[in-house]
């Protein structure tokens, strides 16, 4: 057991002193002062233009501007119903009189977590994850960690291993730096706020038989949960790519063209449903939680779930047998 | 084997495993809750914020309506609406405007609408409601313009009659005192053959716009039809039934007019 903290702990040192991580947080803290900005801009922008800061004014607007978009014959069947459930959800905000956007440092924590989840946060994930054995190999340092005396599925799965804590460590990291930065314009409080979840989507109607309220905190704390299930997801698939391919730049870029294109595709080809085995299109975990209907139907957490749990497991099993089998040359 | 380091990446190790946890656990819970939703939820009642709306004391510009609210055809986007903002705005400074309107809308859904809880106390608010709504209870009811079905275009008169009287009944119940400007309907077939039928009928939804919107305080009816009467291809748009820009211009001053009039007297009651 000593033992296994002792290799764990290495590599997770190994990783922290690359200066990957520090970059990581050096993008997220740049970016999320924009990103508060961005909101700021808009939300004056929306108070200037209606003359009230009263949100339900507001959102009744939006619920009829909506209204209005389903009108225009060339959105497409899937963009409508999508936009149709939409408009039912934020019904049913106004009707228990709830504001779904109180304004404050946890109510960005909680946007930033939903629209993150599918592509910021995983690619902060991909550039710590993907040079984690390719570096090795272009470094020359694998000779040197192979001829220890242990196992090579050891010295992976300490990888692994110390790969998670990093992960965590990353995606907390975003949840704090969110928090401090945009609380200097929102301010800090609102822990406590209600927020439904529960909303079902069952053909074009919103279930919302089991819709009950949970305070904000709780809704972050099972928010960032969910997409950490999807940042590992990631990072496992990430851990499998550098093990099979000895340069880093190709595997990050292998990893990006995938997320990439997996949020692409959702977009672009909806009546496409078999696009939902992938594993990249499935990353939207937090969408189950505040009930914001999914483009391709037939999607559910279970379903999720299992697809990103199915396709970690076949990267971890190719990534161990490729790496104990290997012959290490160069 | 002993852990050697600097107490900082020990320190960075013991919170990474704690942030692993809390993690799992948010994941566990959540899990939990989307597939067994909990029973301890907080009743929806509790967290009534107590304090009702934020009587905001600012004036109030309500909308209501069809495409011609919504400004359909306008290329410059803006539709009557928001040209009689901006006049009012440059008059009475600080000014919220909230645009309900929905197109396509029938009198029959607009009565739905107006009956909604958030809309009612919208329209309490209001300081002006306009309101332009029969359009499209004309044109789809009374058929294809080649066949215009008579019989059809009354039943759906009667209705309209009935609609209008409910809408404009809950506005006066949720807002006895702000000035309700309602437009006219016009003809955007009129120069088109059948334009005789097409013109009667026009002319009689007017007359019973006009009826039901004498039974009511402050109902102002604003009058368009003679806009359209002359050359309508100047002042619509090219799918020949909604106005284009110089036709909301038009039926901006219009509202204007009304406003303005309205605007004094009530300065001069105040008085």
């Amino acid at each position: 057991m000593r033992n296994w903290i002792g290799l764990v702990y290495n590599e997770l040192l190994k990783m922290v002193k690359k200066k990957r991580v520090l970059v990581v947080l050096l993008i997220t803290a740049v970016l999320i002062p924009i990103f508060t900005y961005g909101e700021y801009r808009s939300l004056q922008n929306t108070v200037e233009q209606m003359g009230t800061s009263d949100w339900r004014s507001l959102l009744q607007q939006r619920i009829i501007d909506a209204q209005n978009r389903l009108s225009s014959s060339r959105l497409p069947e899937e963009w409508k119903q999508q936009i149709k459930l939409n408009i039912q959800q934020q019904q049913y905000y106004l009707d228990h009189d709830i504001n779904p956007t109180a304004p404050g440092a946890p109510t960005f924590v909680r946007g930033f977590v939903e629209e993150a989840v599918s592509l910021f946060l995983p690619l902060l994930v991909v550039v710590v994850a993907s040079d984690i054995v390719s570096s090795e190999h272009s470094a020359g340092t694998i000779k040197l960690l192979l001829t220890r005396p242990v196992r090579r599925w050891r010295i992976l799965l300490s990888k692994y291993l110390a790969l998670l804590l990093l992960v965590s460590f990353i995606m907390t990291s975003t949840a704090v730096l969110g928090y401090l930065i945009s609380g200097v314009i929102f301010g800090y409080g609102g822990w406590d706020m209600p927020v439904f979840t529960g909303f079902q989507a069952n053909g074009g109607e919103l279930n919302t038989e089991s819709v009950h309220l949970i305070p904000q905190w709780q809704y972050i704390l099972m928010g960032y949960g969910l997409a950490w299930f999807s940042c590992i997801a990631v990072a496992t698939l990430s851990f499998m790519v550098s093990v099979l391919v000895r340069s880093t730049a190709a595997s990050i870029g292998i990893m990006m063209a995938a997320l990439i294109s997996g949020s692409l595709l959702t977009q672009l080809a909806p009546t496409w449903t078999a696009l939902k085995y992938l594993a990249f299109t499935n990353l939207r975990l937090t969408d189950y939680l505040s009930g914001e209907p999914s483009m391709i139907e037939g999607m559910t957490l279970p379903f999720s779930l299992t697809i990103l749990g199915l396709w970690s497991l076949v990267g971890l099993v190719v990534a161990f047998t490729v790496f104990v089998r290997r012959d290490v040359l160069a | 084997m002993r852990i050697k380091g600097h107490p900082v990446w020990i320190a960075f190790s013991l919170f990474s495993l704690f942030a692993t946890l809390v993690l799992a656990t948010g994941f566990g819970w959540a899990v939990k809750d989307v597939l067994r939703p909990s029973s301890d939820r907080i009743p929806a009642g509790e967290v009534q914020e107590a304090a009702g709306r934020g009587k905001s004391k600012e004036a109030l510009l309500v909308s209501l309506g069809d495409s011609l609210t919504r400004g359909t055809g306008d290329t410059s986007g803006q539709g009557y609406v928001s040209r009689v903002k901006e006049a009012l705005r440059e008059k009475n400074g600080t000014l919220g405007a909230v645009n309900l309107a929905v197109k396509g809308q029938t009198s029959d859904q607009l009565k739905r609408q107006v009956k909604k809880k958030r809309v009612r106390a919208l329209l309490g608010d209001a300081r002006w409601i306009t309101l332009t709504i029969g359009g499209n209870d004309l044109f789809r009811n009374s058929g294809a313009l080649e066949e215009l079905d008579p019989e059809g275009a009354e039943k759906a008169r009667k209705a309209y009659r009935q609609n209008l009287n409910e809408i404009l009944s809950v506005i006066r119940q949720e807002n006895p005192s702000s000035p309700v400007f309602m437009f006219g309907l016009y003809n955007p077939f009129g120069d088109l053959g059948e334009k005789e039928i097409s013109n009667r009928l026009v002319r009689e939804w007017n007359r019973t716009l006009s009826e039901v919107a004498g039974d009511y305080e402050k109902v102002v009816v604003v009058p368009v039809y003679d806009i359209f009467q002359l050359n309508p291809e100047k002042v619509l748009y090219s799918d020949r039934f909604h106005p284009n820009r110089q036709g909301y211009e038009f039926m901006a001053v219009r509202l204007l007019q009304a406003l303005h009039r309205q605007a004094e007297e009530v300065s001069a009651d105040d008085r």
